[in-house]
């Protein structure tokens, strides 16, 4: 690779851009920004826009042979309709608390992997963590009813060591909806934090614990701060997720669950013309947790020890 | 080892050339409108691999099949694809299938070019689910009843929907909301089928507002409400539920497994409908899809076949006489059960579906 | 007691938490062999004949080659287009990095139902057909923001200094960006390369609504499960499952191999070697 470049420099062309580049920020931002901004507009903005769009019509997909008409009740429809509000507020609710656990759970983990695992096994256990995500995501959720349902391998197992009462019911609730959505984060939490935990450097926690700072001092003054990043990443990506989902509540929740997103899967599931209403709670979806993660985001910056 | 009429015999079938098809993999295959081919989406088992096979030889046409798997997510699929839809069959008849008739996703049959129609039996063949302002919109392939599906070891064969609402079996019972719905608006004694509130939606309203309450007020009874049929089935065997209320054919197929179960049309009466085929508007392979329509319903042994792949009667004419005794057992219901059937009603159906969908997310979230 | 908890605790629960999450695919794989249409306890007869059909099923075999070349491609796509893009991010402070970020991102905030109907229009707008590209392209959508995010994470503890030696040097910009920077970035990009395969690989609703006659892997799976879960769907993942994993093992035998001296030079060099 660097032979390469050391080739181009014979030429003018090629030595004229690198020192542009070396020279003005403006330009190194000019051929790095081009593809993005492209790719932003086009990808992110423009389906976002037409879902807006979309939001104020009447009905969509219109009748054949009508015209658009325009309003903004479905916006109200929100309010209107307390059912609505509470399947929101659950979403958010779960979601934080799914985000907690999940960190809870995986930062030993990733910790494990990243600095307690020898060196030369670390890709290897992480890619041993990462085998399950490769089964689709409602097989999994198959695979876990195959463990919690009443005749299921926990109650069998339970049954065959001479327990004889009743069998635990441990599917459609919170439990397995718990568990589930357990399964599907732990990887989105897992990367970021083994990312941010593997540049930690060792010296570093060496270095405190010569100076005799207990461990319980390195873990809040050393590990947490310079993870920092890593955790805020993994919260967040595991909040989009769990706000998003929808297939998992269905399958592995109970008649009580129902997410926000469900309800969006269920105005767009049932066929008609209710794509308006569908894309204006999307809006209000997408703008909510936006503003939720912002806010989350903003006070941990606001932290003390914040280099930037 | 007990006769299995299932899936896994096809599947060994249809294997044999699996390997050598992989070695020259065509996977990306030119688009649409090629003459000699046929766009379709279909369920799962309504076109078996055996009629695949004899159909592509003796008509020189390619089937070029997508499974789907429910009426929403076609209906989603026909509107992005705004008009210029990639499918020339679809599988959307059903109960709401008025939707696409309403969204102009569809042509109507034109009666002169079916000329297998007649193999239909009369019983099915003029029956109201496929006609819409005039027109024939479908072509019906297998008739799916909504009944009550038991734990036969548990429960001697229920005469009512009573069962349900048992406060003994609270926490054992699983139904599709805006199926079980109408059900259950038959059973406190109001019209299900709406026809009777068409020139009152106050009374209309009225009714389903009774009966959401009514339900909510008993979401005890349920473990879960289902969205896919298979669902029922796992729920069965893995003794979560011991009641639901369930379409014909994932019942039968538990039910010739060999599970201890047991379907039945209680006397407050189900629901029935039929499944086949629609051709979408300004299909580009117009022709072809009447050849392939002919085709599917000239022999009853398809129809036999298409049986024992679904779990649902086929409307064909002389299927009976293909299956076995105990093939035939499992499917038939008794004319009892038989005269308390609704048939879905496509002309009233988009009035009481609106206030269901309303009601269904109530249920839901309260 | 840290030596403690690193040494016991810590290695005690990493086993543990792997015990979890195997323990229901291996409940599955054994599912695969019951004898019956349905998968249930107790496996009363084993048969291997799931696990045959499976081998001999060639949409099953056809639709993981479309998964196969549809992962490979979104995932080009979206490194490609998400490593810029977190150069570009890194460039911006205050009010204008937090509204980039926020654009970047809300694909994902997008319940995928919405996303992936907007963009079956989206594409329709372009005359793009449906089929292998169109998913990838929706599979690169919804990969980017994650490949932006973790990337920025890496890239925000990056020393400056380090660019600026190089630079002293005598490196040009292109040099200093493929051996410096790239090679400090190899952890976040391995993991948003797992995430854009990963996501690639087991997305059901983009790929239906983008996708073509030829299902992928998930879409095909999915449309059987709803006539169905027979031990055959528990066998499929098994399989997937099991050759995933040991394309994983191959893959990064192949890479240490290649690798090793290079890393155990560098290793060396920054004092950090008792591990090796």
């Amino acid at each position: 690779m660097t032979a390469f470049f050391i080739w181009a420099r014979r030429f003018a062309a090629y030595r004229s851009l690198t020192e542009l580049l070396a020279r003005s920020s403006l330009a190194r931002l000019a051929i790095i920004s081009a593809l993005p901004l492209a790719w932003i507009v086009l990808a992110n903005i423009a389906p976002l826009v037409q879902m807006f769009v979309i939001s104020f019509y009447q009905s969509y997909p219109l009748a054949a042979g009508t015209a658009p008409e325009f309003t903004i009740r479905h916006y109200f429809a929100f309010f209107e309709r307390p059912l609505y509000l509470s399947a929101f507020a659950r979403s958010f609710i779960f979601a934080t608390l799914v985000t907690a656990l999940t960190l809870l759970v995986m930062f030993p983990v990733a910790y494990y992997i990243a600095k307690v695992a020898p060196r030369i096994r670390r890709v290897r256990l992480l890619l041993l963590v990462i085998a399950p995500f490769w089964i689709s995501e409602i097989i999994r959720s198959f695979a876990w009813m195959l463990m919690l349902s009443n005749r299921g391998a926990v109650n069998s197992f339970l049954s065959s060591v001479g327990y004889s009462g009743p069998p635990f019911e441990l599917l459609y609730n919170n439990i397995s909806l718990t568990i589930g959505v357990l399964y599907l984060t732990s990887l989105y939490m897992l990367l970021p934090l083994y990312s941010a935990l593997e540049k930690i450097d060792d010296r570093l926690l060496e270095a405190a614990a010569d100076l005799g700072a207990t461990s319980f001092r390195r873990f809040t003054r050393i590990i947490l701060p310079l993870a920092r990043d890593g955790i805020v990443t993994g919260c967040t990506l595991v909040f989009l997720l769990v706000v998003g989902l929808y297939a998992m509540p269905v399958l592995l929740g109970g008649p009580s669950n129902t997410l926000f997103a469900s309800t969006i899967g269920q105005i767009f599931g049932r066929a008609g013309d209710s794509w308006p209403l569908g894309s204006a709670f999307s809006m209000i979806l997408i703008f909510a947790a936006l503003a939720y993660v912002g806010v989350f985001m903003a006070v941990l910056q606001k932290q003390p020890g914040r280099r930037s | 080892m007990k006769s299995k009429l299932t899936r896994r015999t096809l599947l060994r079938g249809a294997g044999a050339t699996g390997l050598a098809a992989l070695a020259a993999p065509a996977i990306i295959r030119p688009a649409f409108a090629q003459a000699g081919e046929l766009n379709v989406w279909s369920y799962s088992g309504f076109i078996t691999d055996d009629f695949r096979r004899r159909f592509e030889e003796e008509s020189g046409i390619r089937l070029n099949i997508r499974q789907v798997s429910d009426q929403g997510e076609q209906f989603n699929l026909m509107a992005a694809e705004e008009g210029n839809y990639s499918a020339d069959i679809v599988c959307c008849a059903g109960h709401r299938f008025y939707q696409f008739v309403d969204a102009g996703f569809l042509e109507p049959i034109d009666m002169g070019k079916m000329t297998a129609w007649d193999r239909i039996e009369p019983e099915y063949a003029e029956a109201t689910w496929v006609s819409r302002n005039g027109e024939r919109w479908g072509v019906p392939l297998v008739v799916v009843t909504t009944g009550l599906l038991y734990d036969s070891q548990q429960f001697d064969k229920p005469t009512s929907w009573d069962v349900m609402f048992d406060p003994a079996n609270a926490g054992r019972t699983t139904y599709q909301i805006q199926d079980f719905f109408q059900i259950a608006m038959n059973y406190l004694g109001y019209d299900g089928s709406a026809a009777s509130y068409m020139d009152d939606p106050e009374q209309a309203q009225q009714a389903v507002n009774a009966t959401r309450d009514f339900l909510i007020e008993h979401k005890g009874q349920v473990r879960r409400y289902y969205e896919a049929a298979t669902e029922i089935q796992q729920m069965f065997v893995n003794g979560d539920v011991a009641l639901a209320e369930a379409g014909s054919g994932p019942s039968a197929q538990l039910i010739i497994e060999g599970f201890p179960a047991g379907y039945t049309i209680p006397e407050e009466g189900g629901l029935a409908y039929a499944y086949g085929f629609n051709i979408t508007r300004n299909a580009t392979n117009l022709d072809n899809a009447y050849t392939f329509l002919n085709a599917l319903l000239s022999s009853s042994e398809n129809g036999a076949e298409i049986v024992r792949s679904t779990g649902y009667e086929s409307v064909i004419a002389g299927t009976g006489e293909h299956l076995t005794p105990e093939e035939r057992a499992v499917l038939a219901l008794g004319a009892e059960e038989r005269s308390r059937l609704s048939w879905v009603d496509v002309e009233t159906a988009p009035f009481i579906f609106d206030l269901i969908d309303t009601a269904a997310e109530e249920i839901r979230a309260a | 007691m840290m030596h403690h908890l690193g040494k016991v605790a810590l290695p005690v629960y990493f086993w543990l938490f792997v015990t979890w999450l195997f323990l229901p695919l291996f409940v599955m794989a054994a599912m695969g062999f019951r004898d019956s249409n349905f998968v249930a306890f107790p496996i009363q007869s084993w048969t291997t004949d799931w696990y045959q059909s499976v081998l001999d099923d060639r949409e099953i075999l056809a639709s993981l080659w479309v998964s196969l070349q549809v992962a490979v491609l979104s995932t080009i796509l979206g490194l490609g287009i998400g490593t810029p893009m977190a150069f570009m991010v890194a460039r911006f402070h205050g009010v204008w990095r937090a509204i980039l970020i926020t654009i970047i991102v809300m694909p994902a905030f997008i319940p995928i139902v919405v996303s992936a109907i907007a963009l079956r229009m989206f594409i329709g707008n372009f005359g793009i057909q449906t089929g292998l590209v169109a998913i990838a392209f929706g599979h690169a959508v919804s990969s980017v923001p994650f490949v932006v995010v973790m990337l920025l994470t890496r890239l925000n503890s990056m020393s400056p200094n380090l660019a600026d030696a190089a630079r002293d040097l005598g490196a040009d910009e292109f040099i200093i960006f493929f051996r410096v920077v790239l090679p400090y970035l190899s952890p976040a990009l391995f993991g948003a390369f797992m995430f854009c395969m990963l996501l690639s690989f087991e997305d059901f609703t983009r790929s239906f609504f983008l996708g073509s006659f030829d299902p992928t892997f998930p879409v095909l799976l999915f449309a059987r499960l709803r006539f169905g879960f027979d031990p055959g769907l528990a066998a499929i993942s098994t399989l997937v499952l099991v050759a995933t994993i040991a394309l994983g093992i191959y893959a990064e035998r192949f890479t240490r191999k290649r690798t090793a001296p290079a890393k155990q030079g560098r290793l060396a060099a920054s004092g950090d070697d008792k591990n090796v």
